[in-house]
């Protein structure tokens, strides 16, 4: 037996590998025998349970040869014991028994064998126990007894091969290999070899995979594939992408590794069951990383044993989630649209990352247990891994930045949604209210009640738990308890690092959702642990769990005012900040103090001050400005950065200055209005006694002293070299960038105050003389050049998102100071050539961001490709949350204020119109149209929280200058187009007024409309349980109505919601105006005639974009357009009755008919280009080439009940109507995905209106559109078919409607072109011919089909007789129809 | 609830006319012909029957809302017919067809009934 001696060398190695891990598990192996006792106990307790698992899986036969064989190969004493044992895990040991059958001539390898063994059992055990819980978590019946029975077995099995000596076991051995058929012998050994060998241990894996959790990921994907049948084709892509990852094995660094075949299970060993520990004992033979891990038996590893392998399966899932989340980050989004390469296995890390934490709920069931383990490495390890799942430092990096920008204001909930589906009401036009992935109710199930019972776990179910877990891992932690749990550990003063990994778990648990942070209040005594953490260490040390905690405090008092007060009220404040209420100390002793030292305490100083200032935008904590004053101005001041340059701590000072303006900002919004009341006098402290405390302006001018010296930007010597243009040292220049970009953000909040937003200008009394300072300071220090530069810098990210701050700052100065004309006058210019540079840069940004974003989200429901919490929720490159948006949306701003400044200039100061039109001269209409794209890709952006941004949009959209700017530029293109009726009628200005008016109103409602929520207020105002309720609503009501008009209103909510509201707005947005006439429920809260106004409007306004091509609108695909026109027409003929708007529709039409052409076009293109390569399968290419218009898959699952009413409405009112009928007949055409066409076609033909369709050159589009490429599809051709000898298609053939023709085409084409499925062909002609013998009058009708695209010339006889010969063999030697045929061909010759 | 009264669904109300037709503005020939109290029977059948009518260019009909119980139904001809000519015909001959028809089932239905007189 050579293969043996190879065998037992293999062997011997691993078994080397294999000792120390061996001694390691030693101790464990005790605790194992609890395990068995109890797996003996629950066997007598439940007696009836054996024998019924035992049925419960009836082996396949030859399985179980295979294992008789298989153990009698060990020897034959112990062979019976081998048929009462089921799984096959038997064969895994009988291998390594065999080898050690062969190696038992050295005496020693048998008892490490025994060893090997035993670990086994245990892991066995183990798992069989882990593989317990989940199979009841699915709540499937899984013989769950199986491993633990398999393990006593073998057990046995080995003791008694133990009892054996060699010689006996040679003697069995041979004797069960005389018995066996020799192939099955071969079969046994190459296994034992494969078996052996650890590097190809890939088929193994996939059995293991495919035993404990595989029965439920079978389930799961069905399920989970049901929810998003509706989008099809990519769905599928998408999920088959996610499964693949199930294969996908990681290294213990977190790369993939590789797929494994599916190759090696084809040699019949494909049903091999395989338990995880079989595959764990294995594993730590030889080098335990060599295959690397997938990732459910990564999960199934850390319910090992042993503590070692728990903590080493965590920390391979950290690494393999990291890795996920890192490469998401770097994914450049761009690169990613142009080359949608899925095929490239290896980085695919978005279906990692959606795999990881999406349909299956595992990992996060396993990782809610771990966390309760007795072992602290492996809680401390597990926690780690929860605080990447939830994606923490991704997320609070987004956060941290946001944060910097002034006036950024709300924090957005991270917790995953999912748009709600279109009906039909709305005519299928997407963009729902979003919806939280998981019901917020679910959370936390017993809301209010978790102190009382305890016991109640009828309704409480682990499945629920996994229903939520799968749906949202956050949700799902907190429902399964994982916040007393924090709170215990907390509690038990742990570990510095595990201190830290804890808090950040709750700020990351904090920011998923307002549900979810009152669960966090609620938990008891949680909040108070955190808090004592803060004042723990009385000395200067500080930890970053302490920083984590102020931070959680912050994001606790974003969600609500109430929390904030308790926490002002009970002290909390003063707690989190008491490192404020020492000894002032100096910049130099700070400085002294350390680098680590400084970073440390300039990161807890921004987290204080940060929630200082969440706390004042509530309207408390206004009065601590006093004692916090002495450490606040050491920052407040430029430094001498010569200093801190040495030592290296400019940016920690940096973010610090910044901070503190962005508080003294904050503050600024509290004073009192200047001039409404007049306090300046006045040095006390505000107004205390009532909850609204304002700031003084006594303190105020004198920060503004110290502002002003911030913007000598020459005093400065990083600004100097940003100014000039000069690369070096862009890092420095940033965070400088950032001090004095909040320095003019407080500024800016400061003249407001003096002058607010709506008040008019001109009529202040009289203005502090730090105004005109203010204003000299701007302008002298030469800002203006600085705004060049932030545009040129647009590669560099930091810098350009600085430069958008600071010109965003200065925007706001301009608009809301009241500065003289003069500085008008040059913002004016320095702005107007900025504009057109940003717009452009702009429209770059947003178009490429939405394109792919918007669509990866919404395509999918719920557990799409952005499942669960995490950065970006897993989409590429952070998509919402990353800090690319963040700049679009910053640069959206700036261009909105931009327009608006503009606006003002054209219609205000005729100085500055002077030099606007020194511009616009040149091309007024290139500027408009310029000026209406760039809002349109600005209303693109705007995410949740930015209502007010897309008001303002939709007011310069809609303005009534701009209408009427589009319907001039219609004229334009008409007489361009040629497209036969001019649009000339004019449209009055009342007229103009009405739609701007109407559309505004429409659009406002229809998307910026929030959701209102009826079940949150109870929950909302519970939630200060632990506080003394004081009775806000009667101190609000006696505030003077005076004071409340001089200060701001204090805000009640500094976080916003993804879901309950619709932004961001879907590509196609413009389109809902079109849309809102079949709208017959009203639920977009207009009136019948509203909405016909309101449709009007939209179709002048569409064409009039689609005129002057503005790019966001050219986004919307085609197949919206069209959807758009037909839902207009479809409960109302309204459109097409008045004839300007019937105009416009046709205008329409020829339009989209051009571009539809243009697009088959680039298709067929595309297609035969794709054939030379050859790339793609057959399948895809014909879904690439022909169908552009995929009703279905783009718009709605059930698209057919649209068109058949569609038809229905066009039998039943149209007096076949052409418009009408060109838009009915756009569902034949053959761009259109079969199922659609085959609908509409059968409408029309119950319906009896085949014939009112207009002839096929009226249609829209291009005639070859509707007859090329020759049909295919033998359902459609069959309709064809029973529509023509039913006579529905007798008119239509009079009338010369394009229903005939197209049938005729396609019949002729498929009877006499097109080879193969003789079958079908057969049965088409000999319905035709059967229906001509019927019908005399059909006789021209069959000429037609038969002399179909052959020439009238007389030449082509012989493909007419070739043709004869076609349907003569169809008919099949049936006598009177083929009689029929010749009465056919002598009426043809003759 | 507030559903309507069951008799409502036949009798026409007073005042009303069982037909009522409004030549449409735009179109020649064309105009729709409001039913009332009539539904899906009467309209389909009408509308089969003017389809065979060969000057018929359209006809269709329409229930606006399941509890509106009446019926539109539109025609256009061409010119050498009217849309009240055409409908009027078409109730003819469905007359006739039914008359037709429903003699024909009681002829049958005699023959029938005789059969055991004449000892089959």
């Amino acid at each position: 037996m050579v293969e043996g001696e190879d065998d037992e060398e293999l062997m011997d190695v691993d078994e080397m590998d294999y000792r120390p891990v061996a001694a390691a598990a030693g101790p464990v192996r005790r605790k194992e025998k609890k395990g068995m006792d109890f797996s003996r106990w629950r066997e007598f307790v439940a007696e009836d349970a054996p024998p019924k698992r035992r049925q419960a899986k009836p082996l396949p036969p030859t399985k179980q040869s295979a294992q008789k064989i298989d153990v009698g190969v060990v020897g034959g004493a112990t062979r019976e014991k081998g048929l009462g044992g089921t799984s096959m895990q038997q064969l895994e040991i009988g291998n390594s028994k065999e080898e050690s059958g062969g190696a038992a001539l050295m005496s020693d390898v048998v008892p490490r064998n025994l060893v090997k063994q035993a670990d086994a059992r245990d892991d066995v055990r183990n798992v069989g126990g882990a593989g317990d819980l989940e199979v009841r978590g699915e709540g499937m019946v899984l013989d769950s007894g199986e491993p633990s029975l398999a393990a006593e077995i073998n057990a046995e099995n080995m003791a008694r091969l133990s009892g054996m000596s060699a010689g006996e076991i040679a003697e069995a051995q041979a004797e069960i290999l005389n018995r066996m058929d020799p192939a099955m012998v071969e079969m046994l050994k190459r296994r034992g070899r494969e078996k052996s060998g650890s590097r190809k241990d890939g088929a193994k894996a996939k059995g293991g995979d495919i035993s404990g959790p595989g029965k439920i990921s079978r389930a799961m994907p069905g399920e989970w594939l049901s929810s998003g049948e509706h989008s099809g084709h990519s769905w599928k892509a998408w999920s088959e992408r996610v499964e693949r990852i199930r294969l996908c094995r990681f290294t213990l660094e977190g790369d993939i590794l590789g797929f494994q075949s599916c190759q090696e299970q084809q040699d019949g060993k494909k049903a091999r069951v395989e338990s995880v520990g079989e595959r764990d004992f294995l594993r730590t033979e030889g080098d335990p990383a060599a295959v690397g891990y997938t990732i459910n038996e990564a999960v199934a590893l850390t319910r090992s044993m042993v503590p070692g392998q728990r903590v080493l399966a965590h920390q391979l899932l950290a690494s393999i989630l990291n890795r996920a989340l890192q490469n998401l980050h770097k994914m450049d989004l761009i690169d990613n649209i142009k080359e949608l390469n899925f095929d490239d296995k290896f980085n695919d890390w978005q279906a990692v990352w959606a795999y990881a934490i999406g349909p299956e709920p595992e990992l996060v069931l396993s990782l809610r247990m771990s966390l309760d383990d007795n072992h602290d490495s492996v809680v401390l390890t597990c926690a780690k891994v929860i605080n990447i799942m939830l994606s923490y430092e991704m997320n609070e990096a987004y956060f941290d930045f946001s944060e910097k920008v002034v006036d950024q204001g709300k924090d957005i909930c991270t917790a995953p949604v999912f748009r709600s589906k279109p009906d039909q009401n709305g005519g299928f036009l997407g963009g729902g209210f979003w919806k939280y992935n998981t019901k917020p109710s679910n959370i936390l199930p017993h809301y209010g009640e978790n102190d009382e019972e305890e016991g109640d776990d009828e309704k409480h179910t682990i499945q629920d738990d996994v229903v939520v877990s799968g749906q949202d891992v956050a949700a799902g932690l907190v429902r399964m308890g994982i916040l007393p749990r924090i709170c215990f550990l907390l509690e038990m003063d742990p570990h510095p690092i595990l201190e830290d990994n804890l808090v950040s778990i709750l700020v990351a648990l904090a920011r998923h959702s307002p549900q979810s942070a009152d669960a966090i209040l609620n938990c008891p005594r949680l909040v108070q642990s955190v808090v004592k953490l803060l004042v723990k260490q009385g000395s200067m040390e500080i930890h970053y769990s302490q920083i984590k905690g102020v931070n959680l405090l912050k994001v606790l008092s974003r969600y609500n005012r109430q929390t904030c007060f308790n926490f002002v009220n009970n002290g909390v404040f003063q707690q989190a900040m008491w490192h404020w209420y020492r000894k002032a100390y100096t910049l130099e002793d700070w400085i002294r103090s350390g680098k680590e030292n400084c970073k440390l305490t300039s990161a807890m100083i921004v987290e204080q001050l940060r929630f200082w200032r969440t706390c004042i935008s509530y309207g408390f904590c206004i009065t601590h400005f006093t004692d916090f004053f002495p450490i606040l101005c050491l920052w407040l001041s430029p430094p001498s950065f010569q200093k801190l340059s040495e030592s290296n701590v400019l940016a920690e000072f940096t973010s610090i200055a910044t901070e503190c303006y962005l508080v003294l900002g904050a503050l600024a919004q509290r004073l009192p209005l200047l001039h409404s009341v007049e306090q300046l006098g006045k040095q006390d402290t505000g107004v205390s006694g009532t909850h609204v405390e304002t700031w003084s302006w006594g303190h105020a001018v004198p920060m503004v002293d110290l502002a002003l010296s911030w913007l000598r930007l020459n005093d400065i010597p990083y600004m100097c070299s940003l100014i000039s243009g000069q690369s070096k040292n862009m890092l420095e220049g940033s965070y400088l960038t950032l001090v004095i970009s909040s320095v003019l953000g407080m500024l800016d909040s400061i003249l407001e105050r003096i002058s607010p937003d709506g008040a008019p200008d001109s009529c202040l009394p009289w203005i502090p003389d730090f105004v005109p300072k203010i204003g000299l300071g701007v302008i002298t220090n030469g800002f203006f050049s600085v705004l060049d530069n932030g545009a040129l810098g647009e590669g560099e990210q930091h810098k350009s998102f600085n430069g958008a701050s600071l010109v965003q700052a200065l925007c706001h100065m301009r608009f809301q100071g009241n500065l003289s004309c003069s500085i008008d006058r040059v913002i004016e210019s320095a702005t107007t050539n900025h504009t057109e540079h940003l717009k452009e840069s702009e429209t770059g940004i947003a178009g490429r961001i939405l394109g792919q974003v918007l669509q990866n989200i919404e395509m999918f429901g719920r557990g799409g490709p952005a499942p669960g919490v995490g950065f970006g929720w897993g989409a590429c490159c952070g998509g919402f949350w990353s800090l690319n948006f963040l700049l679009a949306q910053l640069d959206s701003h700036i261009v909105l204020e931009l327009m608006k400044i503009l606006s003002l200039g054209t219609e205000g100061l005729f100085t500055v119109n002077k030099s606007m039109n020194l511009d616009s001269m040149t091309d007024p209409v290139a500027i408009t149209s310029e000026r209406v794209s760039s809002v349109l890709s600005v209303s693109l952006i705007a995410g949740p929280g930015q209502i007010s941004t897309l008001e303002k949009a939709f007011d310069i959209l809609f303005h009534p200058s701009i209408l009427k700017f589009l319907k001039s530029s219609v004229h334009c293109v008409d007489s361009h187009m040629k497209l036969g009726k001019t649009f000339e009628r004019d449209i009055t200005e009342d007229e103009y007024l009405d739609f701007s008016s109407a559309l505004n109103s429409h659009f406002r409602s229809r998307w910026l409309a929030i959701k209102k929520k009826h079940s949150d207020k109870y929950t909302r105002n519970n939630s200060g349980i632990d506080a003394p309720k004081i009775q806000e609503t009667l101190e609000t009501i006696q505030e003077e109505t005076e004071l409340a008009e001089a200060v701001n209103p204090p805000c009640n909510m500094l976080a916003v919601e993804w879901a309950h509201q619709r932004l961001p707005l879907p590509v196609h947005w413009i389109l809902s105006a079109i849309c809102c006439i079949d709208d017959p429920k009203g639920n977009l809260s207009t009136s019948t005639s509203n909405a016909v106004d309101v449709s009007k409007a939209g179709l002048i306004f569409l064409l009039g974009l689609e005129a002057i091509s503005a790019a966001p609108c050219l986004l919307a695909p085609l197949v919206w357009k069209m959807h758009a026109l037909s839902s207009s027409i479809r409960s109302s003929m309204d459109l097409l009755q008045e004839d300007r708007s019937r105009d416009i529709f046709y205008a329409l039409q020829e339009l989209y008919g051009l571009h539809l052409d243009k697009l088959c076009k680039k298709n067929d293109r595309g297609h035969s280009a794709k054939k030379e390569g050859s790339v793609a399968t057959v399948e895809e290419e014909k879904a690439i080439s022909t169908e552009v218009l995929r009703f279905q898959e783009k718009i709605h699952g059930s698209y057919t009940t649209f068109v058949e009413s569609l038809v229905e409405q066009f039998a039943a009112v149209s007096y076949g109507d052409i418009l009408f009928g060109r838009q009915v007949a756009i569902y034949l055409h053959r761009s259109v995905e079969p199922a659609i066409r085959l609908a509409a076609w059968n409408a029309l033909s119950n319906a009896y209106v085949l014939e009112l369709l207009p002839p096929l050159d009226k249609c829209i589009g291009g005639i070859q559109g509707y007859l090329e490429p020759l049909e295919d599809d033998e359902g459609i051709l069959e309709s064809y078919a029973k529509s023509w000898t039913s006579g529905a298609l007798d008119k239509a053939s009079q009338r010369d409607a394009m229903s005939f023709i197209v049938a005729r085409h396609h019949l002729s084409g498929f009877v006499f072109q097109c080879r193969g499925s003789g079958k079908v062909r057969n049965k088409l002609v000999k319905s035709l011919i059967r229906c001509y013998a019927q019908k005399r009058h059909h006789e021209g009708m069959l000429k037609g089909f038969v002399l179909q695209g052959i020439a009238q010339d007389s030449q082509c006889n012989g493909e007419v007789s070739r043709r004869f010969e076609i349907l003569k063999d169809a008919c099949e030697m049936n006598s009177s129809l083929l009689a029929e045929i010749q009465r056919l061909k002598t009426s043809l010759n003759g | 609830m507030n559903a309507p009264d069951r008799y409502e669904r036949f009798v026409v109300p007073e005042g009303t006319k069982k037909v009522s037709y409004a030549q449409d503005t735009k179109i020649m020939n064309a105009g729709s012909f409001t039913i009332e109290r009539e539904d899906h029977t009467v309209g389909n059948i009408l509308r089969m029957q003017l389809h065979r009518d060969p000057n018929v260019l359209f006809a269709g009909y329409k229930l606006p809302h399941p509890l509106q119980y009446k019926i539109n139904v539109r025609v256009h001809t061409a010119t050498q017919s009217a849309p009240t000519q055409a409908y009027t015909q078409a109730i003819n001959d469905l007359d006739k067809e039914l008359e037709s028809l429903k003699e024909a089932f009681e002829n049958e239905k005699t023959r029938y009934d005789e059969m055991p007189k004449q000892g089959y």
